[in-house]
């Protein structure tokens, strides 16, 4: 087959305006399709196999090996069951007014232990000092006063305090969620009443309305 | 020395025998990986797997096939595995070109290549990759010239006819969308 002939052109050549002939695409496609796998092994693919063959050799450079993998799973497995772990164990956020109090907590303290000197009554103190706080606020400015009674007083807590002790954590109170015991003192059986028998009319013979026949 | 003569000395742990044999088959099986996966590199490496596993399986060989087509099937497999995994398809995502899907043919083609319009070459290429896996497959073996049609058929696991078929199959619809694209053949 001279070139001529073997050649192929694409649709935008002038000499075959398109037309090519049946066995010159076969061609095409064959050349093409050697193409795509006409590489050659590697040369040092007989040392590498050998190598691996006699010591047990390099792994593939794309495959982990089986335990390997196995313990990948094994390990992110586990990285999850923490995270979930730690996740479902954390306390729940507490919503903002209760932070506000707790945070005003240590400034009521060091006020009803200036007031008070530690005794019961610091309380009923570190309540005076925040209904002053709410007195020396602007009129009507309730924001303004719970926000002096929630910052630490620099005038009421003594200058050698250091920071205030944290409040004491009170003890959960939980509700059994269970269900109350029933107690069972006696159980009776009753007899069951007896079926009374069904009363069925007598239907003549060759009728094919029973109900009918009933009313009449 | 014939294959089954050194088959039957690496059976017996003759490493050089079986050395004998890798370069013996290198090729062929190295582009049946390569006819699979598209990428020298992870058709070299699963023609070193393929030997490998060949070696450690080697009293499994009965001969009832010869030791290429065993060993060619061997490789088809593990191509086939590392085809369907999930890296292989991740990669093929990324990069879905099909230009970079197979590499660019060696030098002795080129004069064969210079023989085809180069565009047209293109669009065969890229409808090649655009074929189901087992017409594609049947037709890059086909058409390597590495192997015979019953080679094929028995790395493929099917019958020589089926085989046929579907590199028949491929080529009409190759031609069929060459058609679409203007080169109708007259």
């Amino acid at each position: 087959m001279s070139e001529d002939t073997a050649r192929i052109s694409g649709p935008g050549s002038p000499a075959d305006a398109g037309r090519i002939r049946h066995a010159d695409l076969d061609a095409a496609i064959d050349v093409v399709a050697r193409e795509m796998t006409s590489l050659d092994a590697p040369a040092t693919l007989r040392a590498d196999v050998l190598a691996e063959i006699a010591g047990g050799g390099r792994p593939g450079r794309f495959a982990l090996p089986r335990w390997a993998w196995a313990a990948t799973a094994a390990a992110a497995f586990a990285v999850v069951v923490l995270v979930a772990a730690i996740w479902m164990t954390r306390p729940a956020p507490e919503p903002e007014s209760s932070a506000a109090l707790r945070g005003a907590a240590p400034a009521s303290a060091g006020a009803g232990r200036t007031a008070g000197g530690g005794s019961p009554d610091a309380v009923v103190a570190a309540a005076g000092s925040m209904s002053g706080g709410l007195q020396n606020a602007a009129p009507g400015s309730r924001r303004a006063g719970a926000a002096s009674a929630a910052a630490p007083d620099a005038n009421s807590a003594e200058p050698d305090a250091g920071p205030a002790p944290l409040a004491a954590p009170q003890p959960i109170a939980v509700a059994d969620l269970g269900p109350a015991v029933i107690e069972v003192t006696g159980i009776e059986v009753a007899p069951l009443n007896q079926l009374q028998p069904l009363a069925i009319k007598d239907i003549s013979v060759g009728s094919t309305d029973p109900i009918r026949r009933q009313d009449r | 020395m014939t294959d089954s003569e050194l088959v039957e000395l690496a059976k017996r742990g003759d490493h050089e025998a079986f050395g004998v044999l890798v370069d013996r088959h290198r090729r062929s099986a190295f582009r049946a990986a390569l006819a699979a996966l598209g990428s020298a590199d992870e058709a070299e490496d699963i023609t070193q797997e393929g030997f490998v596993a060949a070696y450690r399986h080697l009293a499994d060989f009965r001969e009832q096939a010869s030791f290429k087509t065993w060993m060619l099937s061997i490789v088809w497999r593990k191509a086939l595995t590392r085809r369907r995994n999930a890296r292989t398809m991740l990669r093929r995502l990324v990069s879905p070109a099909e230009d970079t899907e197979w590499q660019i043919p060696d030098p002795a083609r080129r004069q064969e290549h210079a023989l085809v319009d180069a565009e047209l070459a293109g669009h065969v290429r890229r409808l090649i990759g655009t074929l189901s896996p087992k017409l594609r497959d049947a037709l890059l073996l086909a058409a390597s010239g590495d192997y015979t049609y019953n080679e094929v058929a028995a790395m493929l696991g099917i019958p020589t006819g089926t085989l046929k078929w579907r590199v028949a199959e491929s080529r009409r619809r190759l031609k069929d969308q060459l058609a679409k694209l203007g080169y109708s053949h007259v």
